[in-house]
This record gives C-alpha cells, sequence and structure tokens, in this order.
C-alpha cells in the first residue's frame, strides 16, 4: 500500500491517508486481513507526523476499516464491504459517460461539471439526513 | 571537559609552549656560553674597580650587550600574548560563532565550564610563566652586579612573571565576556597590558615603600650594593642644606688631585671639607619585597578580572 | 495531556523593549509543535529561555516541570537544542562532535549517533568545515539527538538549506520520532515548511503569544465567509472577523466557526493553515488561545 500526499489539497493529511485506505479496500488493492503500513514505514515515505498516521488509523478502526493488532500491526478488518463488482462499475460508469457528454455540449469545463457534481452530492446528503 | 579544553586550545597551547621553551633555552645557551668571561669578571672584579676589571667588563658586553635589549623586551612582551591569544577568545570567540548555545546546553553547567577552562588554561600561563622566569632568574645572577642593577632586571624574574602573565589572561578573558567580540578584546588586552605595566613599573613601584635618603657609603657607580638609586645625588653641608654644584665640584677637585695612592676614601676627605653626599634609593634588601607587592598587585587584579568574566558569563542568563 | 514546556506569563525585557511580553502557554508532549512568527517575534527568545541560555525579566518558564535557570542539570539532560544557524566547531572533526556529545553529557548514545551518521554517509573523518548544508544541519540534530532528549527544541532548523536538504532533515526528525516518541518544537517564519510535519502550532506575535491549538482542529475551526459587501467600519471593530478584504461587490472574511451567525447566502470555504496564520499575524490584536491556565511551573 503507497501513500501518497497532496500537499495542496486542503485536505488534512490524515483524512487523505483514511481516504486513500478506503478507496483502496473499494477497488481490491487492500483486502481483509492485509496489514497496513507501519507509522514509521509511513513516516519514512511521507516525512509527516507520526500522530498523523495514528490518528488516520485511530480514525479507520472506529470506523470498523481496519483493526490494530497491538505488537503485530493494523490490518484491514474481516467483513468489510467488498469492492464494487465490475458489472455495476461498468454500469455506472456507461451512465457518467453520457452525463458528460451532455455537460461539454452544454458548455460546461471541468470545474463546472466539478462543481455541479458536488453541489448535488451535498444537496442529496442534507436531503438524506433530513429524511 | 578536560578534553575539550585541550582540544579546542591545543594550537595556541602548543605554540605557547613552543615559545616560551625557545626564549628559556636560548638564554640557557646564552648564559652557559658566557660562563668562560664570566668567571674572568669573577676574578678580577673585586669591591674597587679597576683597568682590567673594566676590560673584561667591557669584552662582555661587547659580547653579550647586544642581547640585553631584545631579551628584555621579549619577557615583557611575552605575557601580552597569553592574554591576547589564549584568554581574549576564550568566551569572545564562543560568543562570535554562537557556539556558547551548543556548548552550554550539553549536560554541562556554564559555571563548570568555565571553571574547568580557567584553571587549566590559568594553571598552564602561570606554569609557562613560571619557565620563562627561571630562565630570566638565571641571566639575572649571570650577568656581572658591576655592570646593572638588579633592579634592572625587575621585570624578568621572580613570582611577578607570573603574575603579569595571569594578569594578561585575566584581562583578556575579562574583556571576551565583556565585549564579545574577539579582535577588539584582543586589542583591549594589548592596550591595556602595556599600559597597566607602564603605569607600575614606572610609577607605583617606586613608591611601594617610601624611599630612604641617606648617605650612601662606598664608590658612587650605579648598581654598587644593588640599590635602586632614585633621582640624582644632593650634596649637602653638615647641616643639611643644599650646596651649590659649583661648590661641590670645586670640593671635589680638590680632594681627587689631592690623593695619595693606597685605598683612597673620597666620602672621608667630603666630610674633612664638612659635606656629605646624600641620595635617594630603595635599599637592596628590599627587592623581594617589591617583587611580592607587585606579585600581588597583579595577582588580586587578575582574580578580579576573573570574578568579573565569571559574574559577567552568569548575568548572560 | 503531557505538558513538555509550560510558560506563565513569561516576559524578557533588553533595556526598554520586550522581546516576549506576557507570554502564557501549554505545549503538550509527544507532539511536533509548530512555532511561527515573523522575525523579531520573540520565537528565538522563548526557546533559548526553555533551555536556559536567558533568564526570565518577569513570569516563569518550567520543561518537564522543571526550571532551566534553576535545575540546568535535570532540564539540559532531557532537552536537545539546536540553535539558530546550527553553530558548530568549523575546526573539529564530525567525530570529534561527537565526542563533544559524550563528555559534555551524563547520558549519551555514542553507538545510535554514529550509526544516524553512517545512514547518512557522513564520515566521521570529515571536518566539520567541508560539510556540505544538509550534511552539516544533520551532524547538528545527531549531537543533539546524542543525549536521547525527551524534548528537541530547533530554533530555525530549516533556514539556508537547499530544499533537498531541507526535506532530508525533516526525514531524520520525524523517522526519530517515531521510534523514540520525543516532543518537538520547531520554530520558523515559513509556515509551509511546519504544515507538513506540525500536529500543533503556536503563533507569537510582537513578543506575545496569539493562537495556541492543534493544528487540524484549528483549520477545521476557521473558515473565510464570502459576503456580499458589507460595512467596512462595522467588520473593522468586530473581534471575532479576524481578517476582511473588501472588493466593490464583496466581502471576504476569515473567522473563527461558531462566533459569527452565517447567512444562507453567503459562501463558506475551507482555509489552509498558511492563510489562517497570515491572517492572524496581520492582526495582532486577535487571538485563538484556550482557556487561561495559570499553573505555578515546577
Amino acid at each position: 500500500m503507497l501513500f501518497h500526499l497532496d500537499a495542496r489539497s486542503g485536505m488534512p493529511t490524515y483524512m487523505q491517508l483514511v481516504n486513500q485506505v478506503r478507496r483502496a479496500t473499494r477497488n481490491g488493492t487492500l483486502r481483509a486481513g492485509d496489514r497496513l503500513p507501519t507509522a514509521r514505514e509511513v513516516v519514512a515515505a511521507l516525512t509527516i507526523n507520526p500522530n498523523t498516521v495514528l490518528k488516520a488509523y485511530t480514525q479507520l478502526e472506529s470506523e470498523g476499516l481496519v483493526i490494530s493488532r497491538p505488537g503485530l500491526g493494523t490490518f484491514i478488518a474481516q467483513g468489510i464491504p467488498a469492492p464494487l463488482a465490475p458489472a455495476l462499475q461498468r454500469q455506472l460508469r456507461r451512465a457518467l459517460d453520457a452525463w458528460i457528454r451532455n455537460a461539454v455540449s452544454a458548455g460546461l469545463d471541468r470545474e463546472g461539471m466539478l462543481a455541479l457534481i458536488n453541489l448535488a452530492i451535498d444537496e442529496n446528503k442534507k436531503a438524506a439526513h433530513v429524511a | 571537559m578536560i578534553w575539550l579544553t585541550w582540544r579546542q586550545h591545543r594550537l595556541e597551547g602548543l605554540i605557547t609552549a613552543l615559545v616560551v621553551v625557545v626564549v628559556a633555552g636560548l638564554v640557557g645557551s646564552l648564559v652557559v656560553s658566557a660562563q668562560p668571561l664570566l668567571e674572568q669578571i669573577r676574578h678580577l672584579c673585586p669591591v674597587v674597580v679597576d683597568d682590567s676589571c673594566g676590560q673584561a667588563l667591557m669584552a662582555f658586553n661587547a659580547r653579550f650587550g647586544a642581547f640585553q635589549q631584545p631579551l628584555y623586551l621579549t619577557f615583557l612582551v611575552l605575557p601580552v600574548l597569553s592574554g591576547m591569544f589564549i584568554g581574549a577568545p576564550l568566551l569572545a570567540r564562543e560568543f562570535e560563532q554562537g557556539t556558547d548555545a551548543v556548548v552550554w546546553t550539553q549536560g554541562i553547567t556554564r559555571r563548570k565550564w568555565l571553571f574547568v577552562k580557567l584553571v587549566i588554561l590559568g594553571s598552564a600561563t602561570i606554569a609557562l610563566a613560571g619557565i620563562l622566569a627561571v630562565a630570566g632568574q638565571e641571566w639575572s645572577t649571570a650577568v656581572p652586579d658591576n655592570s646593572y642593577s638588579q633592579w634592572f632586571a625587575f621585570d624578568v624574574q621572580g613570582p611577578e612573571v607570573a603574575a603579569y602573565a595571569l594578569f594578561s589572561f585575566g584581562l583578556g578573558v575579562a574583556a571576551g565576556a565583556a565585549i564579545g567580540r574577539t579582535v577588539p578584546a584582543m586589542a583591549v588586552v594589548l592596550v591595556g597590558f602595556l599600559a597597566v605595566r607602564a603605569a607600575i613599573a614606572l610609577f607605583a613601584r617606586r613608591n611601594f615603600l617610601p624611599p630612604v635618603t641617606t648617605e650612601l657609603s662606598g664608590p658612587l657607580i650605579s648598581g654598587q650594593g644593588q640599590a635602586w638609586l632614585m633621582g640624582n645625588q644632593q650634596p649637602v653641608d653638615m647641616h643639611g642644606n643644599s650646596i651649590s654644584s659649583g661648590q661641590f665640584d670645586q670640593i671635589t677637585n680638590a680632594c681627587l688631585t689631592s690623593r695619595s695612592g693606597g685605598n683612597f676614601d673620597l666620602e672621608a676627605c667630603w666630610h674633612e671639607h664638612g659635606i656629605k653626599v646624600l641620595q635617594t634609593y630603595q635599599p637592596a634588601e628590599r627587592f623581594p619585597l617589591f617583587q611580592g607587592i607587585e606579585t600581588l598587585i597583579f595577582v588580586v587584579a587578575a582574580i578580579a578580572l576573573l570574578g568579573f568574566a565569571v559574574w559577567l558569563v552568569r548575568r548572560r542568563a | 495531556m503531557n505538558v513538555a514546556l509550560n510558560a506563565c506569563g513569561l516576559g524578557k525585557r533588553y533595556g526598554n523593549s520586550w522581546a516576549l511580553r506576557d507570554c502564557s502557554l501549554r505545549v503538550p508532549a509527544g507532539r511536533i509543535t509548530g512555532l511561527v512568527g515573523p522575525n523579531g517575534a520573540g520565537k528565538t527568545t522563548l526557546l533559548r529561555m526553555a533551555v536556559g541560555l536567558l533568564g526570565a525579566t518577569s513570569g516563569e518558564i518550567s520543561v518537564f516541570g522543571w526550571s532551566p535557570t534553576e535545575d540546568p542539570a535535570l532540564v539540559l539532560a532531557r532537552v536537545g537544542f539546536v540553535p539558530q544557524e546550527r553553530p558548530l566547531y568549523s575546526g573539529f572533526t564530525v567525530g570529534e562532535i561527537l565526542q563533544l556529545g559524550r563528555h559534555l553529557n551524563p547520558r549519551w548514545d555514542q553507538a545510535g549517533a554514529a550509526a544516524r551518521l553512517k545512514r547518512l554517509d557522513i564520515g566521521l573523518n570529515r571536518k566539520v568545515a567541508h560539510l556540505s548544508g544538509g550534511q552539516h544541519a544533520q551532524v547538528s540534530l545527531a549531537l543533539a539527538l546524542g543525549k536521547r532528549p525527551d524534548l528537541l527544541l530547533l530554533d530555525e532548523p530549516l533556514s539556508n538549506l537547499d530544499p533537498l536538504a531541507r526535506r532530508e532533515f525533516m526525514k531524520a526528525l520525524v523517522e526519530v520520532v517515531a521510534a523514540e516518541g520525543l516532543s518537538v518544537i520547531l520554530s520558523s517564519h515559513v509556515v509551509a515548511e511546519l504544515e507538513r510535519v506540525c500536529d500543533h502550532l503556536v503563533i507569537l506575535n510582537g513578543g506575545r503569544v496569539q493562537v495556541v491549538g492543534d493544528i487540524d482542529e484549528l483549520v477545521a475551526t476557521h473558515k473565510l465567509q464570502i459576503a456580499p459587501r458589507q460595512d467596512s467600519d462595522v467588520i473593522d471593530s468586530d473581534a471575532t472577523v479576524i481578517q476582511a478584504t473588501h472588493t466593490d461587490g464583496q466581502s471576504a472574511m476569515l473567522v473563527k466557526v461558531g462566533s459569527r451567525a452565517v447567512r444562507p447566502d453567503w459562501e463558506v470555504h475551507d482555509v489552509s493553515l498558511e492563510e489562517m496564520v497570515l491572517a492572524y499575524l496581520g492582526n495582532p490584536a486577535a487571538a485563538d488561545l484556550p482557556a487561561p491556565v495559570m499553573q505555578k511551573a515546577g
């Protein structure tokens, strides 16, 4: 598992690590039982604060995504949601391609599309909470 | 800490030791090579001076006279070096380079750091000055009595030499502590040391004890009896009133022309004419006492300066 | 919370000016704390007082409960210091620098220090004067770490280092923190340098403490509000606005979350650490401090 850091993204470092682990489990890079790099290994690779790694791993553990075993390491938990089935992935992707074609012909550029998508996600989240 | 002191000061320490050893060796070899002439002089020059004694003295001066001045100056100047090159950089260099922040944040207090350095370097300074003083003593006792007074060799022998060196060292350390920069501190040492030494040697020393004014008996050759003669001879009458130099010359001439061989006593002749000659001087016997006083002055000054430096270092916090 | 450094009303005066004034803060142990502020803000003064090189004019400072001026031996045994410009004795070899550490410290890990330098390919026989800037910095770090301190103080450790040397220095630092868990306080006037590596922050401005806190928390609790043009006089006198810029149509205000009501037609953006720090530095009257703690040091 190779972590990377986007120093300019504005997202706190620990959140970036958390998201990268989440994404890796979803696309199958990390499977149940795999050991995450130790804090020392991540620190040596990225030159970040060791507490940041611990914070990320603690967050993941509270979400049930990983289990830490003292002396042994931090491992991807059993029973995590399976990666997205390839068929479902293809289906979502086709819908997305069509949408993108529409957006482009409507005159939206990348920023415009991303802004619209973010807005939609936020409003859908709000609606889900209210409901 | 001992290791650190050696490692930081080994170069200047070795150079100073080398210089001292070379100078002392030079003096030693001069003394040795002068022995034959000195033997001659000891045989030929009893209390009364006559021709053969004078010739032997002249031969001695011709051969060794040229060394006197340069050696004397070297002895005067060497203690300055200990202050300039060992004392001044001690604290000033640390402050200049910022290494005080490194060495005083290890596990040692600055008090202990300073104490060890001052003890080691101060002791080395005293020891090296001691070697120089011994050489000075050898040279001073070797040079025949008749050619000069022991008082002229006051600065090159005895415990005062170590005191000068310690004072120079203390001045350097204090200047370095106060100014915080090496080169200005060295300048302060140079000027300060020479000024203080000159002031004491030229003005204070003659008054350590009130000089004596009496009739100086014996031949009036400077250096006779190894007293420190001050000012001119004062011819006076039996009541103590001054007589004119014209009168004195007249009487002296009369005495000299009327002398009849054998042991001629100029002094008895003066008394017959009702005059005597007074001289203000410091007695020869006071020489060790004066050495002690001068040593004390410079040691006390050195301790005061070192104490001031210690106080300054602690006050920086 | 274990406290590595505790300052209470700390002040340092030189003649008529105060380098530090009424400085109260607690730096937690086990963190890498960044000390930021403009030149002359008092960062060097604070660090030098923590390590006993300077005495306080007023107030108190303690390190793990000990006073650096009254118990210097106890403090120096636990605190390593890399001074500004990383001075070393240039006539020494690298090995002699370590020997200096070995002779002057009651506890010294010679094997560890030598291994650290070997890993970095810095020969013990090299003269300090012949080292590159980055190597020189690593030797300074190795010297400070050799006594296995619990707290490491670094005064502008990255100044005059090229980007690669900076990264390698930071890497060495975080690796030892990951391995030993020591606390670190490092000062800089360049926020970007610290952002990657620090998880705690102290902002010093004009000799006073302006901000103390966990970095993630600080960034999360400060936002940029974009609103239609506000009355600048009203905004300027509003103590909850740390910084405001106005154009003809809009006002952008950097605020602490929860301190102001937000209207629905306003945009709210995240701020970067650097933006937040700059806003505070530009507004010396603003502050974000934990509740006052007047704990007696020691």
